[in-house]
């Protein structure tokens, strides 16, 4: 392998212009097309925090030993990626015609964190249209909320279907519920229309410099060996 | 007589010029800390400066590993994945520094640039413990008699310890000179900063060092070391020292978390979270006054406040990025060092990257630099 010196490197970049410009202008003609063509997505985050079960003692004192999210995080975490759990009703308002195919794109447009102490999931969710991105979220939070809460009912009886001598009274509960708002993008969030001209562009001037220089090589080693 | 004796010699003759350089340093120091300016972009006019410099007289083979460097670049700056719209933009230039320097790296690592940098190595390593004497005698005479741990000239000494330990390793192996005083300077150097991956860098450049002189050398570094040692753990405490306490494993933990404890997890985000992506704001709490102080606001979780480059660069730019970087460091250097000094060099940067910015740090890469022209002129002049 030769040394490379500045004279080289400015010779290569003029002997190679036509190639650079052409990828670059097909680059960005591509990218214009994908971005026209590509629905614009809009996002919805907020932050659900989960329920919560203590018993409390005679005395008013908080009885530990029961203290549970309800549900449970993980199984909370798992039924956003579960596309039976979405309702014809929440597709519609999501914009979406109701279809399995729905569904599972629902599902891979809604992004799930748990926090550390696994008493809250933070939801994204990225569908095109404003509206039905804001709609779509509310359908999802009113959902989620309706499920959790019935699950908690539901928990609280089978304890006190347990222990007879507990009233409901007895019970500390924490519904779960929105916490903090729901908060919606001014914007579109993808695509962006600059990253993706320049990243495009820049990729397929790199690719066709590349995949030139390799064809040379082995134009230049089948001269040889002739 | 030995290049420390001669510039010694050098100085006593014509006090002047060392005199005013301390002096002019000492006003620097005092000058920034007043007023509090922000000196962060420094470390990299510095190094653009000398870039355009060199690629000017650029002379050398070019490793094709360059295109995936650049490739890198580009796919982070235009394909990660966006923040939530609600939250602050991240400070992502310092997370592509790693990858811009290494890209550099591949135009320079050969370089042909007569620059006597010799001077300019015994000076640093001989002035920054004197700075950093200078930065604890302000601190003590403005705070009431509190003693300054973690002194510093310019720059957090985090930053300033791999230009040190890399002014180190040129005298003590590009050169050869084993003075014991200059190591003496070094573990001064050390000794001073307090810090934790600083001593770490230090250890690990030692060693070599401590196995190539004499006995009686040999006994005495070694006490040198020991001392240091020993000054850290009662200057920081021992729980500075307790593994599961220190601040950088917990901030690894809380990354750990963000995947959910699962390193499978890392693994299945080749790329991370890219450069835009905010941390949750679950993980950010226990880092909150962290953040205020770093970003002016309690809920700006800019992965930066992960500080090691290694947990920031796991969660941004993917496990196989964050080790590619220190291997194709390493593959460069070696391929015009050889395959043993590059380690030497890259030890301390791969030390500090545990706890701060490492391979995004620009005076580490100046240190690197520095390394180069170093070696490539001993190489000349034995050639």
């Amino acid at each position: 392998m030769k040394n490379v010196t500045l004279l080289e490197i400015r010779n290569y970049f003029k002997e190679n212009l036509k190639i650079i410009i052409f990828a670059g202008i097909f680059g960005i003609i591509a990218s214009f097309i994908f971005c026209i063509f590509t629905p614009k997505l809009y996002e919805a985050s907020f932050t659900l925090s989960l329920g919560r079960i203590n018993a409390l003692k005679i005395n008013n004192s908080v009885d530990n030993r029961l203290d549970k999210e309800i549900p449970f995080v993980l199984d909370a975490q798992r039924s956003f990626k579960n596309p039976a759990w979405i309702s014809s009703d929440i597709l519609e308002k999501c914009g979406y015609t109701p279809s399995n195919k729905a569904r599972k794109d629902l599902i891979s447009a809604i992004n799930v964190i748990r926090s550390p102490d696994n008493k809250e999931l933070l939801l994204t969710l990225r569908i095109p249209g404003r509206e039905n991105t804001k709609n779509c979220a509310e359908a999802v939070i009113g959902e989620s909320l309706l499920t959790y809460n019935a699950r908690l009912d539901q928990v609280l009886r089978e304890i006190l279907g347990d222990t007879p001598s507990m009233k409901a009274s007895d019970f500390a509960l924490k519904l779960s519920g929105l916490n903090g708002g729901l908060s919606i993008s001014d914007s579109y969030v993808y695509p962006s229309f600059t990253k993706i001209i320049f990243g495009f562009s820049a990729l397929l001037i790199v690719i066709s410099l590349y995949i030139k220089s390799i064809l040379m090589q082995i134009n230049l080693r089948v001269k040889k060996s002739k | 007589m030995n290049y420390l004796d001669s510039l010694i010699s050098d100085y006593k003759k014509n006090p002047k010029i060392p005199l005013i350089f301390v002096f002019c340093s000492a006003i620097l120091y005092t000058f920034l800390n007043v007023y509090q300016l922000p000196v962060f972009f420094i470390p990299d006019i510095l190094i653009f400066i000398f870039s355009i410099w060199a690629i000017i007289n650029i002379n050398q083979r070019l490793s094709k590993l360059f295109i995936i460097s650049l490739c890198l670049i580009i796919y982070f700056l235009s394909f990660s994945p966006e923040k939530l719209d609600i939250e602050f933009n991240n400070k992502f230039y310092i997370t592509i520094k790693p990858l811009i320097y290494l890209l550099l790296l591949y135009f320079i690592s050969d370089i042909k640039i007569e620059f006597n940098i010799k001077k300019i190595t015994y000076s640093i390593l001989i002035l920054y413990p004197l700075m950093l004497i200078w930065s604890i005698t302000f601190y003590y005479f403005n705070n009431g008699g509190t003693f300054l741990t973690r002194p510093y000239f310019i720059f957090e000494n985090n930053f300033e310890i791999p230009l040190i330990l890399s002014c180190f390793i040129i005298v003590a192996f590009i050169y050869r000179d084993k003075d014991i005083r200059i190591f003496f300077l070094v573990s001064l150097a050390v000794f001073l900063t307090g810090s934790r991956s600083g001593l770490i860098g230090f250890g690990l450049v030692a060693i070599p060092y401590l196995l190539s002189i004499g006995k009686k050398g040999f006994i005495f570094t070694f006490s040198l070391f020991l001392i240091v040692v020993g000054y850290l753990v009662y200057v920081r405490g021992l729980s500075a020292f307790n593994f599961s306490s220190i601040d950088r494993i917990q901030t690894l933990r809380g990354m750990f978390a963000y995947f959910n404890n699962d390193f499978w997890e890392i693994l299945k985000h080749p790329f991370g979270v890219g450069i835009y992506k905010k941390i949750p704001i679950f993980f950010c709490a226990p880092l909150g006054p962290w953040a205020e102080w770093f970003t002016g606001s309690f809920f700006n979780c800019d992965p930066l406040l992960f500080q090691s480059y290694f947990t920031r660069s796991i969660f941004q730019l993917g496990i196989y990025v964050t080790f590619f970087v220190p291997f194709a460091f390493y593959w460069e250097l070696r391929r015009v060092m050889g395959a043993v000094l590059p380690l030497l060099i890259l030890a301390p940067v791969i030390a500090v990257s545990l706890s701060a910015g490492g391979f995004s740090n620009g005076l580490s890469f100046i240190g690197i630099i520095f390394c180069l022209l170093a070696y490539n002129q001993t190489k000349r002049l034995q050639t």
